[in-house]
């Protein structure tokens, strides 16, 4: 399975292709906002675009998903992130364009130095929703469930409760935090500390969580057998700047998935989303 | 001038939302918009700060009127100038953590931690203002009372504390309208639980955390215009303290 | 019971003393001394940006805030026997930074053309630190000695006359002062800036319209997501900085005043 999947990248290396150069004739600003998840990898490329030309001005907001379709529906940014599909109301709204430009896994994850290893998705929602308080209960230590989760913009939250609350009410205890960055920071200082996040951020300071037996990996997520999965999407309004289109054009391109890979995360473009699941 | 402006635009943008907000419970997907979580959450912060403050700075500024030494005034006067910003940081690297250790059912994220942050914020403001009440009042009253042969202490005990009222009023109500509108401390170290704290380790959500946490949602959403009645409100309030401090000082 | 008030009055010392001893341990002992030095030149370049940030934030916000602040107070002070303008500044003076912020987040919403940016926090911060501006140069102006204005009235002098030429040559340190005020409060504040134009990522800004990074943001930002030693650094340089502003422009405001008074 995997060879296939990584000729399939090659593949699509060879056939799509623009590199940096691109942006030598262009000048100007890409302001860009939302889920916080895409941050590290635009970040990155936003700093291989400015190095090149330093005349464009490449500025990156956080917020979560839904200030991400808010501000470029309302035209305040050029560029628009979510972690997400646009709600129908959205699409109604705003005009956008939506491109997917990489897959991503939202992983539960507990301290690095928990015992804990594996749970169910029963469990999960359980400590969630609040039955469940202690660690005791799930294979740890006799202490209670220091539970995180995210704000009401979320994208991550949003696939999250969708893909394992089945619609039950969240605990009113929950810490809540603003960013991907921010609950793993919460979740690596605290060691009772559980929370939910995108696969890409995931490093030695968390440990993922094995969810009903299947290990939360990006492989996984793509396949479909891990099953708390979204894309990471931009948006643009149906006129997208050339500038904004060019940037887009360059995380797409093999070295937008290079860099997408080295952040944690599982590349799309146009061509290999036709094949991919 | 700005100020009606100020007014008629919040007014304006909470009128859709007045009669939803007066409930329990805020869970947008549900259609509910209650408020009375972060209300409530932001008067037991702030109130308790208040309560913390209030006998320090009581203290601190009868020392500094008894002492000779003005090392106690300025290291006040310094703390008036350390931003928010400087004690949410500090507090959530070391405060925080601490609470964790030592109430273990919490996340250390907690109405405690916001409100001794809080407390530290509003002291110098409120010891400053009953420092300042103290030192006039005992100017005035100096020769009377030492040629009666009183001490510092019981000149300041038995002749002035009575005389206080205002002022431990006016530095109340400073430090009160302080703690409630302040944003950074409560959005950092109060954990912003959607419910109310079952005690002072437990996490909670004031008014101006959410603030914060809702203008990233989505504009359509009538849970949206929540904020503006936040505003509204910490506008009516901060009028409300002004009002009774200006009557105060007139009188 | 004087005693018990005495041993009151020294636990509070005590207390305060204490709280602030350890939690400028704690912090301290945060940093690994070596780490920290290997890494603060990488730390004080990224760091440039945000520094360059809050300096244009203050400076504009103080051009838009100092003459419109000076400007009511003497209005207030010489021109007008109102006092239901001044009661409004002491509204504006009392209003909590977030509502402020608000106010400018609402402004985008209903003037098409606007969005996030260094004009919009600038504007809103100049609001937050007018009424600190008014209040000082009007009580400035107010507790000038009545024989210089009496002084003026008997040589004929207008009223605008003699407040220009009399009255605010020596007013002058107390308008000192209150600028220096408004510079710190401008570049402490967080509120504001977080709901009308700070990012995380936006390198020196250009045009007014620009989104900008600023100090207390990159404490913000820091605090809820740190990483490793390395973040808290930033931090760390970041409220150095910042604390020396605002202490330096409040103990300056300060001093002006007891040399004043004396």
């Amino acid at each position: 399975m995997r060879i296939f999947f990584v000729s399939l990248l090659f593949f699509c290396h060879c056939l799509c292709g623009s590199e940096l150069d691109v942006f030598m004739s262009h000048t100007g600003n890409i302001d860009i906002a939302g889920g916080t998840a895409h941050i590290p990898v635009l970040r990155e490329a936003a700093r291989n675009v400015m190095t090149v030309n330093d005349s464009i001005k490449i500025t990156i907001a956080g917020g979560g998903s839904g200030v991400g379709v808010q501000k470029v529906g309302a035209g305040l940014v050029d560029i628009g992130t979510t972690g997400r599909e646009l709600f129908p109301e959205e699409k109604e709204k705003y005009a956008l364009e939506s491109y997917a430009f990489a897959v991503d896994g939202i992983a539960v994850v507990v301290n690095a130095t928990n015992k804990v290893r594996e749970l169910s998705s029963q469990q999960v929602r359980d400590i969630y929703t609040g039955k469940i308080r202690n660690w005791k209960y799930v294979g740890g230590e006799d202490a209670p469930i220091h539970l995180y989760g995210r704000e009401d913009a979320s994208a991550t939250r949003d696939v999250f409760q969708k893909a394992l609350l089945n619609g039950e009410d969240i605990s009113g205890r929950l810490v809540v935090v603003a960013s991907n960055g921010a609950m793993k920071s919460a979740v690596a200082r605290d060691f009772l500390g559980m929370g939910y996040l995108s696969i890409g951020y995931v490093d030695d300071t968390v440990k993922s969580i094995t969810l009903d037996g299947i290990v939360p990996s990006q492989d996984n997520a793509v396949s479909g057998e891990y099953p708390v999965v979204r894309k990471l999407f931009m948006h643009t309004p149906k006129q997208p700047t050339a500038l904004s289109k060019a940037f887009i054009d360059y995380i797409m391109s093999g070295e937008g998935r290079d860099i997408i890979v080295r952040h944690g995360y599982f590349p799309l473009n146009p061509v290999c989303d036709l094949i991919l699941p | 001038m700005f100020v009606v402006a100020l007014f008629a635009f919040l007014f304006y943008f909470s009128k859709p939302l007045i009669g939803e907000v007066m409930a329990w419970h805020w869970q947008p997907e549900h259609g509910h918009y209650g408020l009375f979580i972060m209300i409530i959450g932001s008067f037991l912060a702030s109130v308790l700060a208040v309560l913390l403050a209030l006998p320090i700075s009581i203290g601190l500024a009868s020392f500094a009127v008894v002492s000779k030494r003005k090392i106690v005034l300025e290291i006040i006067y310094v703390m008036t100038s350390v931003p928010t910003i400087v004690y949410a940081f500090v507090a959530a690297i070391i405060l925080v953590p601490f609470l964790r250790s030592c109430f273990i059912e919490g996340t250390g994220y907690s109405w405690l931690a916001t409100s001794l942050m809080l407390a530290m914020l509003v002291l110098p403001t409120m010891t400053l203002t009953i420092y300042n009440g103290l030192n006039t009042r005992y100017r005035h009253y100096q020769t009377t009372t030492t040629s009666l042969g009183l001490t510092i202490n019981q000149t300041l005990l038995w002749v002035i504390m009575p005389l206080l009222g205002k002022d431990i009023i006016t530095a109340t109500l400073l430090g009160f309208s302080r703690a409630i509108g302040d944003t950074i401390l409560a959005l950092v170290l109060s954990g912003n639980a959607l419910h109310l704290p079952n005690a002072l380790w437990d996490s909670m959500r004031t008014m101006t955390a959410h603030i914060v946490l809702i203008t990233g949602g989505n504009t359509q959403d009538i849970g949206y215009n929540a904020i503006f009645i936040i505003g509204l409100l910490l506008f009516v309030i901060s009028i409300a303290i002004n009002s009774l401090l200006y009557r105060w000082r007139r009188g | 019971m004087a005693r018990l008030f005495s041993v009151w009055m020294w636990i509070s010392v005590v207390a305060l003393l204490v709280a602030i001893a350890v939690l400028a341990v704690g912090v301290l002992n945060q940093i690994d001394v070596v780490e920290f030095f290997q890494n603060i030149k990488t730390i004080v370049q990224d760091l440039i940006p945000a520094c360059i940030g809050t300096i244009y934030l203050v400076a504009i916000s103080s051009a838009i805030a100092i003459p419109i602040g000076i400007g009511t107070g003497i209005y207030l002070a010489r021109f007008t026997k109102k006092h239901f303008l001044t009661f409004i500044i002491d509204i504006l003076a009392g209003t909590p930074s977030i509502v402020m912020g608000l106010f400018g987040f609402t402004m985008i919403i209903l003037i098409p053309k606007a969005t996030t940016s260094l004009l919009l926090s600038a504007i809103c911060i100049a609001m937050l630190v007018v009424p600190y501006i008014v209040r000082i140069t009007k009580q400035a102006l107010e507790t000038m000695p009545q024989a210089l204005d009496l002084t003026g009235i008997s040589l004929g002098m207008t009223t605008w006359q003699r407040t220009k030429y009399l009255l605010l040559p020596k007013a002058r340190n107390d308008i000192f002062r209150g600028i220096m005020l408004a510079i710190g409060r401008a570049a402490e504040d967080t509120a504001v800036i977080l709901l009308t134009g700070v990012v995380i990522d936006a390198g020196i800004p250009t045009k007014l319209t620009d989104k900008f990074e600023a100090l207390p943001f990159v404490v913000y930002y820091s605090v809820t997501e740190y990483r490793s030693n390395i973040d808290l650094y930033y931090a760390f340089i970041s409220t150095l900085i910042l604390i020396t502003i605002t202490t330096l422009t409040f103990y300056l405001a300060r001093r002006i005043n007891y040399d004043h008074r004396n």
